[in-house]
């Protein structure tokens, strides 16, 4: 039983602070964050023999938190999934300078929870519709409906009028 | 379509991440009570569904017997052994955690003089000033990436005030502190605080202590909408013993007065929302134990005022409890400053039994157990000097967790050496070294 115990504890240990940032970025404030990791990691103890062993606990802890933190939305409010499938493709350039726009992050606090776990999804966790379809557990075209939706309030409320006009110009 | 705007996203969520907080140092020991909390409901509805399905008493017995009688702690399950283990050879922190050493100013922009007590995340140390020998006159952050520094408050010094603004610590969006001055010929101490986020400092609460010269707050800490602090010192009433006073508590956006939490006598406060008792009050405590005594044995939670006990293997010794593990060694032998004798041994387990072993220092020639409070710091790492053969006395700190040993400060050229403020952070993430590159952070929380 210790040596289980150990196993799990030395997961929680070495893996808690990147669990917590996710957390974070999916909650976007830190006290929804350090809950939902608790939530999560003590469904992961009772699930730990069984996880284990299919090799990936980050993976699961991963899932759990997304969709936790997706049901619990879920429970306060419903919204239609039925949505249009966006055309044209997504770039997902390398991220090189890492800056914090605080005007985004204020305006990612605003969307639905499943939007915005998508977005983390994409765009933090570098996950493809695939991936996140499976994680949440909805279909692909959800996936990028959801994440259009998203990027279409967040590109309202955004307003760097330099980086619009350079974008214009590209096109 | 999108390429600034997921541009810019990426990177917002990558600098946001940066910002999470650091874990709990006491996640562990939650998660597992959370997680034994919810077995036991989950073993009762189990029971009851064997019941009905099969009716087998054997089925049923093995049922409820794996889980825990909620009347009946974790602990008094019996404690595991303590397997004798090697310790490693040290190795410097640079490179055993190369991921938690961030370099450190020597003074701060404008050049003043500053001593680091903790992070608020990733990048935001809490830093105070001096105006002069251990006098903070201010508290600011520092941010350790754009090297800026915000003030968040000053910190007035009460007139009369024998022990300065000290034991910062931070919780709620605030931090709060204390100070001691003298009124009347007994000791009065003063709880301060302020928020966070900027803005003028106010008094929480005060109270009066007939303690000795050297009474003090042990430990203070912020939760649920209060300070908790606890007071150690020798009672001038009552032949020099050192006493807990128990646990007080008042309300951290002030207005309120302090009162003692109800049956905390003899506990100390630990970090939130933990408090341990019988506490460590004195020095000398460790020394006066008689064998098989357990400080902070019993855990109390602040919110809910449950309790857990330690079960611990017997030693000849005595433990002293954090909130997940328990430290002990053999007494030290009487010739002790003449390095000889036996090398001491150390005994560690966790409060639940588990996780108990027990291993000779560096196996050299001697080691020197730090007393302190006898806390693991980050609740995971075990601090203490050894003076290996042929060496001179280093500062260490071994990793419960993995068994590796990274030697923090070593001596410098001159034979000096500092590991300051080892312990100035209540929540123990950091530990200040300097060190011959210079002055050094030690972020306990990015140790992988």
């Amino acid at each position: 039983m210790d040596d289980d115990g150990v196993t799990y504890e030395e997961f929680v240990t070495t893996r808690a602070q990147t669990l917590l940032r996710y957390g974070y970025v999916l909650t976007g404030n830190p006290h929804d964050a350090a809950d939902l990791l608790q939530e999560s990691l003590v469904r992961l103890r009772a699930a730990w023999p069984r996880v284990v062993n299919k090799r990936d606990p980050e993976g699961y802890t991963r899932t759990i938190m997304a969709r936790q933190h997706i049901s619990i939305w879920r429970r306060r409010r419903r919204e239609s999934l039925v949505g249009e499938v966006p055309d044209g493709q997504y770039i997902e350039p390398g991220l090189d300078r890492a800056e914090h726009d605080p005007r985004l992050w204020e305006l990612l606090s605003a969307l639905p929870r499943r939007q915005r776990a998508v977005l983390v999804l994409r765009y933090y966790e570098d996950m493809s519709d695939a991936e996140i379809s499976a994680t949440l557990g909805i279909s692909r075209g959800t996936v990028r409906s959801q994440a259009a939706r998203a990027l279409d309030k967040l590109r309202t409320g955004w307003h760097p009028a330099a980086e619009r006009a350079e974008s214009r110009s590209s096109r | 379509m999108n390429d600034e705007l997921t541009e810019a996203l990426k990177g917002t969520l990558k600098t946001a991440a940066r910002q999470a907080p650091a874990p709990a140092p006491d996640l562990l020991h939650q998660v597992h009570g959370r997680h034994r909390r919810r077995r036991r409901a989950q073993a009762g509805m189990a029971a009851a569904a064997v019941l009905v399905t099969l009716g087998g008493s054997g089925a049923l017995t093995s049922v409820l017997g794996s889980a825990e009688d909620p009347a009946r702690p974790a602990a008094q399950s019996k404690p595991g052994p303590l397997k004798a283990v090697t310790v490693g050879k040290p190795v410097p922190v640079e490179r055993l955690w190369p991921q938690a050493v961030r370099p450190l100013p020597e003074r701060l922009p404008g050049g003043r003089a500053y001593r680091a007590i903790t992070l608020l995340d990733d990048d935001t140390l809490l830093v105070t000033t001096e105006s002069s020998f251990e006098k903070t006159d201010q508290i600011l952050t520092y941010d350790l990436r754009t090297r800026r520094t915000t003030q968040i408050t000053r910190t007035p010094v009460p007139s009369g005030s024998d022990l300065f603004p000290s034991g910062f610590s931070v919780g709620d969006g605030r931090i709060a502190w204390w100070v001691r001055y003298k009124q009347g010929g007994r000791h009065t101490v003063e709880i301060w605080a302020a928020p966070l986020s900027g803005g003028d400092a106010y008094r929480v609460a005060a109270t009066q202590h007939d303690l000795s010269e050297d009474a003090s707050v042990r430990r203070l800490t912020i939760g649920g909408g209060k300070v908790y602090w606890s007071m150690a010192g020798r009672n001038t009433s009552s032949q020099g013993v050192y006493e807990s006073q128990g646990v007080y508590e008042a309300p951290v956006s002030g207005g309120g007065t302090a009162r003692q939490v109800p049956g905390t006598t003899g506990f100390q406060v630990l970090a939130w929302p933990w408090i341990g008792g019988p506490g460590l009050t004195g020095p000398m405590d460790a020394e006066r134990a008689k064998p098989g005594e357990v400080f902070h044995r019993t855990l109390r939670d602040l919110r809910n005022g449950r309790t857990t006990k330690a079960g611990l293997a017997t030693i000849k010794g005595s433990w002293n409890c954090g909130i997940t593990w328990c430290v002990a060694h053999k007494s030290l032998p009487k010739q002790w400053s003449g390095g000889h004798g036996p090398v001491p041994e150390t005994y560690l387990q966790r409060r639940d039994g588990t996780g108990g072993r027990m291993f000779r220092m560096l196996g050299g020639r001697r080691h020197l157990m730090q007393r302190l409070d006898g806390f693991l710091a980050y609740d995971r790492f075990l601090p203490y000097m050894a003076e290996p053969a042929g060496g001179s006395v280093q500062w260490l700190l071994y990793d419960t967790q993995t068994g590796d040993v990274a030697s923090v400060a070593v001596p410098q050229d001159g034979g000096g050496y500092s590991a300051i403020g080892l312990f100035r952070d209540p929540a123990e993430r950091i530990v200040e070294v300097d060190s011959v590159n210079g002055r050094l952070l030690i972020d306990l929380a990015k140790v992988s």
